[in-house]
């Protein structure tokens, strides 16, 4: 590498002389070489852009301008779906639907009383026509609120279990929502439950610690 | 190389500009050297993984008791040795190799770019072992362990400033397209790569906004870091070598401008069909078929400097690499943006298609036009000539058509494939065999660019450590001919 380096026209410096007295005749061959194997620097020609050029963007322009205004919905945030149309009538203002949202609730009670309200026999009571889903929404909306302990009979069917109050985890309008699901699905057909009637009974029992037991609930 | 250039010799203009461009080669000696060779030895690695990933896809026996290479840590820690270990320290030596010359302002202060260097080298070798050893992340394209990336992000700005610096010291008036390309591609960089860590890895954005922020990054590190130094080292090469200006300045300034207008917006096509909002589905798509503008326009300029030099390109071997380089560029795009169409979507979504589109671009694009680079920068920083031509052959032609044959595999076993995941009737798992002849296909192609890689391995450090070769026989092309 030393050989190299003395020969190596990158000590051109910043005194560098072209034709320095001292350099050697190899050292002139070789930094030739190196100057001859480089052609200009690149620079550029100025012929204008082609006219076909031009149609091919004029009609990019155009479809890109049809294909944003026919599929981007109107620029919202919540469409997905490629052939989405607007609705030519205002959709008006959103109805509430207690049972469309006790069918959501409902995933907090399904794991015991199952996905049609069958329940699990010997374990946890049916919901689908039970003799229980028909009574008094008090006391319906006292179970969820504070739960359920001990012996019961359901169609007949004597059960021992503990149902967990639900008061801490559901809101009033969730109670409502979730018994009125309840009571109009798997071929009950029971009127719907109202919120304010929940949140009065949570209002006078929603300090309870303890679940109810059937006697309690029937004493009253 | 022929009689023009002693021509050109006897004008004392040609002679200052050329010592000039010696002593900046000379600035860039070692920092240059120091790229290439680590993205040299980066590819290598990135080649092995890359065969371990293609091997077990069809025999999933192979190295299965391994727990470094099981497939999702082999096939991340090759994206990552390839993009970030061996595209980056390339990109990095040739664009800025090329910047200094194009603004014939020498690298000052050429050992911090070194130290630089290092740093980044650094960051990657951690990252690619913090990926072997189970430490990945799960975001494509980020998979290297979020500890690491700060450095790589800090890095890469002591790097990519240096651009900024031979720009502001340029000695030149006209501003070349090349420079447009590399000061463009080294400001999106780190732009991408800092917003797509913050916002998906350090303090995740919530929900949709994630894959939306994962895709844009991933797509413009090919399209706004990637291309623009593939395209500036096209620039360069293209009517350097063959003596001749490019085409036209109206073609470079409406292909620079369109591609950073349109390339911004394309990655969101990865997510068509997602749970993201339509029109941005549909901007991605539009922007992805708008990128034919540059493209062609890009391919037409190229082309008319290259036309009627067809000896010359094919004598060169520079020039072979950069021209197939480009052509692959032009056919990459055109392919890039009809899959961005929902109709044809539908079809290669998640099917092996997508991963020979990505690898038409990477390799067949972008590492071409580096190897051709390669090849014309060496000669130049350490004064040596390559030493054999043979090897140049066997490096031009394994990876060319192993890279061809690879992409042929994989477009057409990828579309038979999206093509009965659509269809119900048949099975999963039968679609999943139906890949199997393809894939094998896949490997074999591999196994012959990894002997191109090989040679290049090879030839490049016989040049960095053999003995000089005499000057005077010229450079080392591939066809002795003089084309007059």
């Amino acid at each position: 590498m030393s050989e190299d380096n003395k020969k190596d026209p990158n000590s051109l410096g910043e005194n560098f002389k072209f034709e320095q007295a001292s350099s050697t005749d190899d050292s002139l061959q070789e930094l030739h070489d190196q100057l001859q194997r480089e052609k200009e620097e690149p620079s550029e020609g100025f012929a204008p852009l082609p006219l076909f050029m031009v149609t091919i963007i004029a009609a990019l322009c155009f479809w890109a301008g049809v294909e944003i205004t026919t599929k981007s919905a109107k620029f919202r945030w919540d469409v997905y779906d490629p052939n989405y149309v607007e609705s030519a009538e205002p959709a008006g203002p959103v109805v509430y639907d207690p049972i469309a949202h006790g069918r959501r609730v409902y995933n907090t009670c399904v794991a015991c009383h199952q996905a049609e309200g069958q329940g699990v026999p010997g374990a946890f009571p049916p919901l689908a026509g039970s003799d229980w889903v028909g009574m008094d929404p008090v006391v319906l909306s006292k179970i969820v609120i504070n739960g359920l302990a001990g012996p019961i009979e359901v169609n007949g069917v004597p059960y021992n279990g503990i149902m967990a109050a639900l008061g801490p985890t559901l809101d009033d309008e969730e109670v409502a929502a979730v018994l009125s699901y309840i009571r109009q699905s798997w071929g009950n057909d029971y009127g719907i439950v109202e919120e304010s009637l929940v949140a009065s009974v949570r209002a006078d029992f929603g300090g309870r610690a303890e679940p109810w037991t059937a006697e309690e609930l029937f004493a009253q | 190389m022929d009689t023009t250039a002693d021509t050109e010799l006897n004008k004392s203009e040609g002679v200052t500009e050329r010592v000039t461009l010696s002593k900046i080669d000379q600035s860039m000696k070692w920092a240059g050297i120091f790229f290439v060779a680590s993205s040299v030895v980066w590819l290598m690695i990135g080649t092995i993984f890359a065969l371990i990933a293609s091997i077990k896809l069809h025999n999933p026996n192979f190295l299965a008791s391994l727990e470094f290479f099981t497939f999702g840590r082999s096939r991340s820690a090759h994206l990552n040795a390839m993009i970030f270990g061996w595209a980056n320290n390339a990109a990095f030596a040739v664009a800025l190799w090329i910047m200094a010359r194009l603004c014939k302002s020498a690298v000052r202060h050429g050992g911090l770019l070194l130290i630089a260097g290092i740093v980044w080298n650094i960051g990657v070798t951690i990252g690619v072992f913090g990926i072997l050893t189970g430490g990945l992340t799960s975001v494509e394209w980020l998979e290297m362990p979020v500890a690491v990336t700060p450095i790589l992000a800090l890095a890469y700005i002591m790097i990519g400033v240096w651009s900024v610096v031979a720009f502001v010291h340029r000695q030149t008036g006209h501003v070349y397209v090349s420079q447009w390309y590399v000061l463009g591609g080294t400001f999106w960089f780190p732009w991408l790569y800092v917003i797509a860590l913050v916002m998906i890895l350090m303090v995740p954005a919530r929900g949709v906004v994630q894959p939306i922020t994962n895709w844009w990054f991933a797509h413009n590190v090919l399209g706004l870091w990637l291309t623009p130094i593939g395209l500036a080292a096209a620039y360069y090469m293209i009517p350097k070598v063959i003596g001749k200006p490019i085409y036209s300045y109206y073609l470079s300034l409406m292909g620079f401008w369109t591609l950073a207008l349109f390339y911004n917006w394309a990655g969101i096509h990865h997510l068509i069909g997602g749970p993201i909002p339509i029109w941005l589905q549909t901007a991605g798509s539009v922007a992805s078929v708008m990128m034919t503008i540059p493209v062609i326009v890009t391919g037409i300029n190229h082309h008319m400097t290259a036309v009627g030099n067809a000896s010359a390109v094919w004598r060169s071997p520079t020039l072979r690499f950069v021209v197939f380089g480009a052509i692959s560029y032009t056919l990459t795009s055109l392919i890039g943006s009809a899959m961005a169409l929902r109709e044809v979507n539908e079809v290669t979504h998640f099917t092996h298609f997508t991963v020979g589109h990505a690898h038409h671009g990477v390799y067949a694009f972008f590492t071409m036009i580096m190897f051709g680079s390669i090849y014309f920068m060496m000669p130049r920083l350490l004064h040596k000539e390559w030493p054999s031509a043979n090897l140049i052959y066997i490096h031009f032609w394994t990876t060319a058509l192993g890279i061809t044959g690879y992409v042929v595999a994989l477009t057409i076993g990828g579309w038979i494939q999206g093509i009965q995941m659509n269809n119900p009737e048949i099975a999963f798992l039968d679609v999943v065999q139906n890949t199997v002849p393809w894939l094998t296909a896949r490997t074999i192609f591999g196994v012959c660019i990894t002997i191109g890689h090989i040679a290049f391995f090879i030839h490049f450090f016989w040049m960095l450590i053999g003995k000089t070769q005499p000057l005077n026989e010229g450079p080392t092309l591939l066809q002795r001919e003089s084309d007059a």
